[in-house]
């Protein structure tokens, strides 16, 4: 399902942060693996980068990844997202990594970036506690309950990913008096209850959280308290109101949840797993 | 205790101790609400102009959006008033009684005194006179009074809730508005209510009392006042027993066609030349400069007088809007958003404009070409002025006759609507308020009126009203965002889901 995979490198991560992620990868069920920097030009920065690829495409090796490396110039963001086509890989994964608020005002976020951009799956990697056996493995998804749910479903019911708990959130608006709102909250838990039976998941391993707000604060907030291991999220193509300005919640998520997250457009292109165009929520619905 | 009850109860022992305060140590209350009212005009005089312009943009936004098309009751509801009854009592709660008492002393009190950039008694400054009053009195009261009403109305009749200011802020609070949130707001608005009635009883009555002398010759003193108060007391309480359907609405529509009347003959027999003359003037500065005007608080030259004189006014309507607002909520069932808000918005402006225009150009008129000095008159009482401008026109007598019993009739259907408004929202919302607490109200507005005129307190409890308008303001701003977001809310999940089914 995540079989192939773009990791852009900018190249100064550590070997423990890059096989960190790479063991991450491996639990998706991804095994090919392609390496790629963007960065300047000339020969000596060229060739130096080539050789800091190939020592972490060997590393991914040990790991047991088959690994594609390539170096380009140009505008980051763009030569990922050209990449991320030419190679035809089915996501695009990150070791994610936070600046402070000054860079980001200036410099503006990669990610954030390549999340507006890109038809593909896009997954920030935070650190993983996967390893820790004694924890629970717990997956946070936000839905609108307005698009179908269909290709994220197919995420969390798939072998690889295997969770211990699935949280359904759902953050929505107040209805304008208390009958509708009552109406409201009743629909939700239907529509929550029957996500989860879409999912082949028991109440053991689920639970449903419906709240009122921002979506963007709401997820954060509920990821951070849980504590959450992943965001599972969708992501909308259309914009309005202040998304263009402020960013879209799936953006702003990406950045500011305590634990990794996992960005799935709604419409999907085409040669991408479920890529019908089949519509997934997205809580706030502009990117 | 119940909701109702506990504001019922709360605001009444409220107005009780300040109104006490007002007899007990009423210089002492003077100073306290002098130097509230100071201060907050003062440091936020210009939170006052950027709300008043906001509501006139929200005003206009709304109406040409798309919410517009959304109907103030059930999709199938017709208007429960015609339009004439409808504008009539709209008039006759927002402007009626000040307009009378303003219509030619405001202008005149401008010309005399102007702010220190423009030279008193010039031509500049009637023309400064002219644009003011039209600001004054023009679209950012009928904005104010929008917001709230239309909030009141829209959750109420649309949304199925009480009306009261509180339930507006639903889509904000949730179920908090049925706490103690929700009633400190309506406590609140009562507090508005009862103290801004009250110092327009007492002002009024004194009006009255001028207006007697004119015509009658019968003495200007408290007992004259009193005798005043408690003959409008009886008839605004007849008036109210007989609720909004009968008694309000006839009043009103009497007295909007008394008004018109006037205003016609007046029109007729002043001078209508130089009246149409200021009018065309006066409308095309005011749609030229109405940015200009909205925003500036002169804050290098004259803004003493604008302290004195605009942002006074932006929080007295601020502060007269829970009363207005929900009596026109409560009249404005079945009309659309777009309908309310035009309506609302332009005919009472354009009957204030041309109210204006033909009092105080007429009264401009005797002052700069006929040599008569009303201006003096204005500045040192204005209640006196519009009778003596009527001793210069045809038939002057009667037209004093006919000013004094608009100001009676605008006098009761004031108390009357305020009467009914407030046992409204001490009565958790009920459309008919119980006697018994119409019957308090209305004897305690009309006995605080009287015992503050005595006592001298009356000017301190008007500022008191200016002083809740400030809290107030920030409730109408909350108000907006709270009705922005049900109307989005009403749009995206259930009325484009109710147009893709019928589609379907």
């Amino acid at each position: 399902m995540l079989k192939k995979v773009l990791i852009p490198l900018h190249l100064h991560e550590s070997k423990e942060r890059l096989s960190e992620m790479a063991e991450f990868l491996k639990t998706l069920g991804t095994e090919q693996a392609v390496l790629l920097h963007v960065g300047a030009a000339t020969r000596t920065a060229g060739e130096h980068h080539r050789r800091r690829l190939g020592e972490a495409a060997e590393l991914l090796q040990g790991l047991g990844f088959a690994t594609e490396t390539a170096v380009r110039p140009g505008s980051v963001q763009m030569e990922i997202v050209h990449a991320a086509e030419e190679f035809g890989v089915q996501y695009i994964s990150f070791a994610f990594r936070r600046k402070n608020w000054l860079k980001r005002a200036i410099m503006g976020s990669t990610v954030k970036d390549v999340i507006r951009q890109s038809d593909v799956p896009v997954f920030a990697h935070k650190g993983s506690r996967r390893a820790e056996s004694d924890r629970v493995y717990r997956v946070l998804y936000p839905t609108s309950l307005q698009w179908k749910d269909d290709i994220i479903v197919e995420y969390i019911r798939s072998k690889e990913f295997q969770p211990d708990e699935v949280v359904f959130l759902y953050v929505g608006k107040r209805a304008p008096d208390p009958v509708v709102e009552q109406q409201r909250r009743d629909r939700v838990e239907e529509q929550l209850e029957e996500t989860r039976r879409q999912c082949g998941l028991g109440e053991q391993e689920s639970r449903q959280i419906s709240l009122l707000g921002s979506p963007r604060r709401q997820i954060v907030r509920i990821a951070r308290r849980l504590p959450a291991d992943v965001v599972l999220l969708g992501k909308a193509d259309s914009t309005s109101g202040m998304g263009p300005v402020l960013g879209s919640t799936a953006e702003e998520v990406s950045y500011n949840a305590p634990c990794s997250v996992l960005i799935i457009p709604r419409d999907l292109g085409p040669g991408s797993p479920g890529g019908s165009g089949r519509g997934l929520g997205d809580q706030g619905g502009q990117a | 205790m119940r909701k109702g009850t506990t504001v019922f109860v709360t605001s009444l022992v409220l107005v009780l101790s300040f109104v006490g305060l007002g007899i007990v140590v009423p210089e002492q209350l003077d100073k306290v609400s002098a130097a509230l009212h100071g201060a907050i005009i003062e440091h936020f005089g210009w939170a006052y102009l950027l709300a008043a312009f906001g509501f006139v943009v929200f005003s206009i936004y709304l109406a040409f959006s798309k919410y517009g098309r959304i109907k103030l009751g059930r999709d199938n509801e017709k208007p429960q008033y015609s339009y004439f009854s409808w504008f009539s009592m709209l008039f006759a709660a927002g402007m009626g009684i000040g307009l009378i008492f303003w219509g030619v002393s405001e202008p005149l009190s401008h010309f005399a005194n102007p702010p220190a950039y423009i030279e008193g008694g010039s031509g500049t400054a009637a023309r400064f006179a002219m644009l003011r009053s039209f600001f004054h009195w023009g679209i950012q009261p009928w904005a104010i009074y929008i917001v709230m009403s239309l909030s009141i109305a829209y959750f109420s009749f649309r949304r199925g809730m009480a009306p009261l200011i509180s339930n507006t802020f639903y889509p904000l609070l949730g179920d908090r508005v049925f706490g103690g949130i929700g009633r400190l707001i309506d406590v609140l608005a009562v507090f508005a209510t009862v103290f801004g009635i009250v110092t327009s009883l007492g002002l009024g009555a004194l009006q009255i009392n001028g207006g007697l002398n004119a015509v009658f010759g019968l003495p200007t003193n408290d007992t004259m006042t009193f005798i005043i108060i408690g003959v409008v007391t009886v008839l605004y309480m007849i008036s109210s027993m007989t609720g909004l359907d009968t008694g309000i609405q006839i009043l009103s529509k009497t007295n909007v066609l008394i008004a018109i009347l006037l205003l016609a003959f007046v029109f007729v027999v002043g001078p209508t030349s130089y009246i149409l003359n200021v009018f065309t003037a006066t409308v095309g500065e005011y749609v030229s400069e109405f940015v200009n005007l909205s925003l500036t608080t002169n804050p290098f030259e004259g803004y003493e007088w604008t302290k004195n004189w605009t942002l006074f006014y932006w929080a007295w309507w601020i502060s007269w809007s829970p009363f207005v607002g929900l009596f026109v909520a409560s009249i404005s069932r079945g009309r659309t958003i777009r309908e309310f808000i035009s309506g609302a918005l332009l005919v009472p402006t354009l009957l204030t404009f041309l109210w204006f225009a033909v009092f105080g150009a007429t009264g401009l008129d005797l002052q700069l070409n006929q040599g008569v000095d009303l201006a003096a008159s204005a500045v040192s009482d204005v209640t006196t002025v519009l009778f003596e401008m009527f001793s210069y026109l045809p038939l002057g007598s009667v037209l004093s006759l006919i000013a004094v019993l608009l100001l009676s009739v605008f006098f009761v259907t004031s108390a009357d609507s305020a009467t009914f408004v407030l046992g409204m929202m001490t009565s958790n919302g009920d459309l008919n308020p119980p006697m018994s607490k119409k019957l308090t109200w209305g004897i305690l507005q009309s006995m605080a009126a009287v015992i503050l005129l005595m006592s001298g307190g009356l000017e301190a409890l008007q500022r008191m009203a200016i002083v809740a308008a400030l809290p107030f303001t920030v409730v109408m701003v909350f108000m907006v965002f709270s009705l922005l977001k049900a109307l989005r809310y009403e749009w995206k999940y259930e009325l484009q889901g109710r147009r893709s089914a019928d589609r379907r």
